[in-house]
């Protein structure tokens, strides 16, 4: 089995290597002189040109092409702009904050959106599946970074139940049990925002699998032999319907991941998307690159598990 | 083509806010870009006489910003969704109807696509190739037109085998010829069918990018950056950052709506 993991994440590097070539194109077809960006405003030309030669844009296209291809695939993204740290600490050190916000939110989007979709299906077009229905729609269509800003100011500001943003307050304390609950209390509300804001994608795609599930004839079977309606529901129908659900979800990873660059921004969250938007505002472009292109690779390893998990869990399936 | 309630209400609602970002020019009471005289006039709640929806922190009367918002946000979304739709039409019709390899890569680039966060990819768009509203729709709709190449494609393969195609072909039509004459039209319902349906994907993508500062610039209102302006005080002035807020909520709600009916009508 983890044989076979391994061998079908090898899929997502040809996709990440798509991404970076698809990057590179990007830089190329910006306007400006990258190099610029380095150099004092009053340097001379020799300058400038000097730093070209250092930075290698004075190769030709198809040479620098190459070049960033095969940096690509050993992980040398360069140095960054602003601070010459090497641009791949950089991510080494986003990633897990990254990683920690998206599973802590999936965890609670799963939590919701199932409960949503197992109350919506206990009783189809009930007034209660209407009901959830409709707030699902709802969320799906709200602006998440809207959502982020209620929160922070009435959960946060308001009532005082959460800070406001980062990691860890500046009074904490370094024994290591308060502190850990100290940085839990931190991540709590951007991992509800962004929990909550995909639980509608959880509860429309669970719903839809759920109530196609309890038509199936050997949901039809358990209660013909005498499973009662909840029993035919919890025991046979939802653990059937679990796998559609989640390769359904698998295609909605890149929403997650775009979702989490959001809640990062607006919540002060040290991971890949605060590093991405300040990236950006700093005209840092090695760092904007490389994020793009760890971002998507993220999101191509998510979807990717979310398939493997998704076979793991259809019962038409034989143990692996 | 049948529509039921809820595709009515989607496109009465996603009809109200064309006409109102069309005509907002004439039907906005005050210029959106130009604060109002009055110091006292800033931050005014919903319901001040002279102002329904309130005003913003430099007094900017809000239902015309909103007014002008629905001009860009939706111009914008929907040439974007147009843009995908036509690329969408291209990719699954040349894949469709050519088959073999050249299908398998186009599936797999398709793929690709959709397997990257769209939002990090207009990020970098905005970051290497520039900040205008004609970049903005030609990304948008460069990242939106994975739906309707794969449904397209789906229908042009069935499309093939119908009788009144192999007719054609029969008759001795050329393959350019059946193609364009008589099997996409009959495959456009599905383009049309996923078009809706990324609308409201493109006008959360717009508003995301204005919110952050790399979309629609100011003095311009586009309503993704008319909640970031109003987002810091959304404790003390709710109405800023929350009428924006509605209305995309709304805008996308409504196109959900009317994209669910219109596949659902779909002749099968």
């Amino acid at each position: 089995m983890i044989a076979r993991i391994h061998l079908r994440l090898l899929a997502a590097i040809p996709i990440a290597l798509a991404v970076s070539a698809l990057v590179f194109f990007l830089v190329e077809a910006s306007p400006g002189d990258p190099s610029l960006l380095l150099l004092d405003p009053n340097a001379s030309p020799h300058a400038n040109d000097a730093q070209r030669a250092i930075l290698g844009l004075d190769r030709p296209v198809a040479e620098r092409f190459g070049i960033w291809m095969r940096n690509t695939l050993t992980l040398d993204f360069g140095r960054s702009f602003v601070d010459q740290v090497p641009v791949r600490d950089k991510i080494a050190a986003a990633l897990p904050s990254t990683l920690l916000l998206s599973s802590v939110s999936l965890a609670i989007a799963f939590g919701l959106g199932l409960a949503a979709a197992l109350a919506s299906a206990s009783r189809p077009r009930s007034a209660l599946d209407h009901v959830l229905s409709a707030i699902a729609l709802v969320l799906q269509s709200t602006p998440i970074f809207w959502l982020a800003w209620m929160a922070i100011a009435w959960l946060a500001v308001g009532w005082g139940w959460f800070p406001t943003g980062g990691t860890v307050s500046l009074t904490s304390t370094l024994e290591p049990g308060l502190h850990l609950l100290d940085r839990l209390h931190h991540l709590a509300l951007p991992a509800l925002v962004l929990g909550v804001a995909f639980a509608g994608e959880v509860s429309r795609f669970a719903r839809g699998a759920l109530v196609d599930t309890l038509e199936e004839d050997f949901v039809r079977a358990s209660r013909a032999r005498g499973a009662s309606r909840r029993r035919a529901l919890l025991r046979h129908a939802f653990p059937a319907s679990l796998h559609s659900t989640i390769s359904l979800l698998g295609l909605s990873i890149p929403y997650l991941v775009g979702g989490a660059v959001l809640v990062e921004e607006i919540f002060d969250w040290p991971g890949m998307g605060r590093l991405l938007v300040g990236a950006m505002v700093a005209k840092d472009y090695p760092v904007v690159a490389a994020g793009v292109v760890a971002l998507a690779t993220l999101a191509v390893v998510g979807n990717l598990l979310a398939d493997l998990l998704a076979a793991r869990l259809d019962p038409r399936v034989g143990v692996p | 083509m049948k529509i039921d309630a809820r595709g009515i209400v989607g496109f009465s609602i996603l009809g109200a806010f064309v006409a109102a970002g069309a005509l907002a020019p004439w039907i906005a009471p005050y210029d959106p870009t130009v604060p109002h005289d009055r110091v006292a006039d800033a931050l005014r709640p919903p319901g001040s006489p002279g102002f329904l929806f309130g005003t913003d922190l430099y007094a900017r009367d809000l239902l015309s910003r909103l007014l002008h918002g629905a001009r860009i946000s939706l111009a914008v979304a929907t040439a974007s969704v147009a843009l995908s739709a036509t690329i969408g039409v291209a990719v699954g019709a040349a894949a469709g109807e050519a088959g073999g390899a050249l299908d398998a890569v186009a599936m797999r680039i398709t793929d690709v696509f959709l397997s990257i966060p769209r939002l990090v990819l207009l990020l970098a768009a905005s970051a290497f190739v520039g900040r205008s509203p004609a970049v903005l729709v030609a990304f948008l709709g460069a990242t939106g037109w994975m739906g309707a190449a794969r449904l397209v494609r789906s229908e042009v393969r069935v499309l093939r085998e119908r009788e009144f195609v192999l007719a054609a072909r029969g008759l001795g039509l050329s393959r350019a010829q059946v193609l364009l004459r008589h099997v996409l039209p009959n495959a456009l319902p599905a383009a049309v069918v996923s078009a809706t349906l990324g609308l409201g994907g493109a006008l959360l993508s717009e508003a995301t990018l204005s919110f952050l500062g790399f979309g629609v610039a100011e003095p311009l209102a586009s309503w993704g950056a008319m909640i970031a302006d109003g987002a810091k005080m959304i404790g003390t002035a709710w109405w800023v950052a929350t009428l924006p807020a509605i209305a995309i909520a709304l805008c996308v709600t409504a196109a959900n709506l009317a994209g669910d009916a219109l596949r659902e009508g779909l002749p099968r």
